[in-house]
């Protein structure tokens, strides 16, 4: 099959004006980063097919909502986000709330140099270990920024909180998941 | 990874096939256009209705003279602790707080923190609340809920208007004494004052006949002990009398 080198934002342009293949063009290039996402984010394998099934026809119902002159895969992540965060609390009960006092004050939460630990490779390591044990509020945005690549905006884009929130977040998550591969006596 | 390359050919087929058999249809952008639309407005009554209600509270604290009270001392600020329209201030403060939610749900409204959306909510209520007594808008709805012809919230006016409370009068001096003067009150009624060592007058001044004052203190059998008394100066007056009196 011959690569598509049309961008994300023209074939969500297309699927605006009704054309379904561009549709199919976009469900393939972002499967798999989305399934990746979703079983790092919910760390399970059951009924992600469903679930991701659902993202994109909510995408496709959505769609005209796309602003063209914007990224489309903070959008789609975004529509990922909510699926994924309503899963989540059908299957688990656990609430990955937007109203936190992270959210409302971000400032009082924590101010750490979001920059001071371990960057790149070698969170991606720690992620793969040490993933499961952490709570859903910080392990999106770490799959986000670490394994998705999404830049602090973006990720306050998808998970609707605000940018220092972010910070916060990967801060604090970085220092747990440490502290987890500490316990669990993964070395780095 | 066979799983992922497996779902990754159906998953296309997948969505077509759902979107036909639910006839999933694409929202059209005005339905986007319109939930937007209606967030906005929602958030512009909510602040409108905060500033209103705000703006409510400090012209009836202006025009009842209770403004005066924290002058008066310790009494004077338990006094306005006790007619200060604590149901008005509680209602501004819920529409402030609904406003900011409203806001922190638009699409762009997360980017900011809760406590910074509710901060210039309210630094938005308080300006619009500290301007709007100084237009005729306040004294124009007042004048007209004492005619009985005001507008369904004048209710609001009678909850926070404090001319009925104890505590705080205004009126004009027809007699004085070395220790006491009488007060021609709003209602018509003549209150006597009594002055005592203990009285807080801004910066000393007793008042003459014919001047416009404001006195701090309880009201028995036609009597009131003040624990303060300001006389309002002629410019101050004007300005009052442009707020409602």
């Amino acid at each position: 099959m011959e690569q598509d080198t049309r961008t994300d934002e023209a074939l969500a342009t297309l699927v605006q004006a009704g054309d379904h293949a561009a549709l199919a063009v976009l469900v393939h290039r972002y499967e798999a980063p989305l399934r990746r996402y979703g079983r790092k984010f919910l760390v399970t394998q059951n009924d992600l097919d469903d679930v991701l099934q659902e993202v994109f026809i909510k995408a496709y119902q959505n769609i005209q909502s796309f602003d063209s002159a914007r990224r489309f895969s903070p959008w789609i992540y975004r529509i990922a986000h909510n699926e994924f965060v309503s899963f989540l609390r059908r299957t688990t009960g656990e609430r990955v709330g937007a109203v936190d006092l992270d959210t409302i004050a971000p400032w009082l939460v924590a101010r750490e140099d979001a920059t001071a630990y371990a960057e790149g490779e070698e969170m991606k390591r720690v992620l793969d270990v040490c993933l499961r044990e952490l709570a859903p509020k910080y392990r999106e945005p770490l799959v986000l920024r670490y394994v998705e690549d999404l830049s602090y905006e973006e990720i306050a884009d998808v998970m609707q909180v605000p940018r220092a929130t972010v910070g916060v977040r990967i801060t604090r998550g970085k220092v747990l998941a440490r502290a987890i591969c500490e316990r669990l006596q993964y070395h780095l | 990874m066979n799983h992922d390359m497996h779902n990754q050919g159906d998953m296309a087929d997948r969505v077509d096939r759902e979107i036909s058999s639910r006839n999933v249809s694409m929202r059209p952008r005005a339905y986007f256009m319109a939930r937007s639309a209606l967030r906005i407005a929602g958030v512009l009554a909510l602040v409108a209705g905060a500033l209103f209600v705000a703006s409510i509270i400090l012209f009836s604290l202006r025009s009842s003279g209770a403004d005066a009270l924290p002058g008066f001392g310790m009494r004077g600020l338990g006094a306005l602790i006790a007619v200060f329209p604590w149901i008005l201030l509680g209602a501004a403060t819920a529409l402030a707080v609904l406003g900011a939610l409203v806001a922190w749900m638009l699409p762009s409204g997360h980017r900011h923190s809760f406590a910074g959306t509710f901060g210039i909510i309210l630094g938005v209520v308080i300006a619009g609340a500290i301007i709007a007594p100084l237009t005729p808008f306040h004294e124009r709805a007042l004048r007209s809920v004492r005619e009985g012809t005001g507008p369904v919230w004048g209710g609001l006016y009678r909850g926070g208007m404090m001319h009925d409370a104890s505590y705080v009068y205004q009126g004009v001096v027809s007699a004085t004494t070395p220790d006491s003067f009488d007060l021609a009150i709003e209602s018509g009624e003549v209150v006597h004052i009594l002055i005592s060592s203990s009285t807080r007058a801004r910066r000393g001044v007793m008042p003459h006949v014919g001047d416009q004052v404001i006195v701090g203190g309880d009201l028995v059998n036609g009597v009131i002990e003040a624990f303060g008394i300001r006389v309002v100066s002629d410019e101050e007056d004007t300005q009052r009398r442009g707020m409602g009196q």
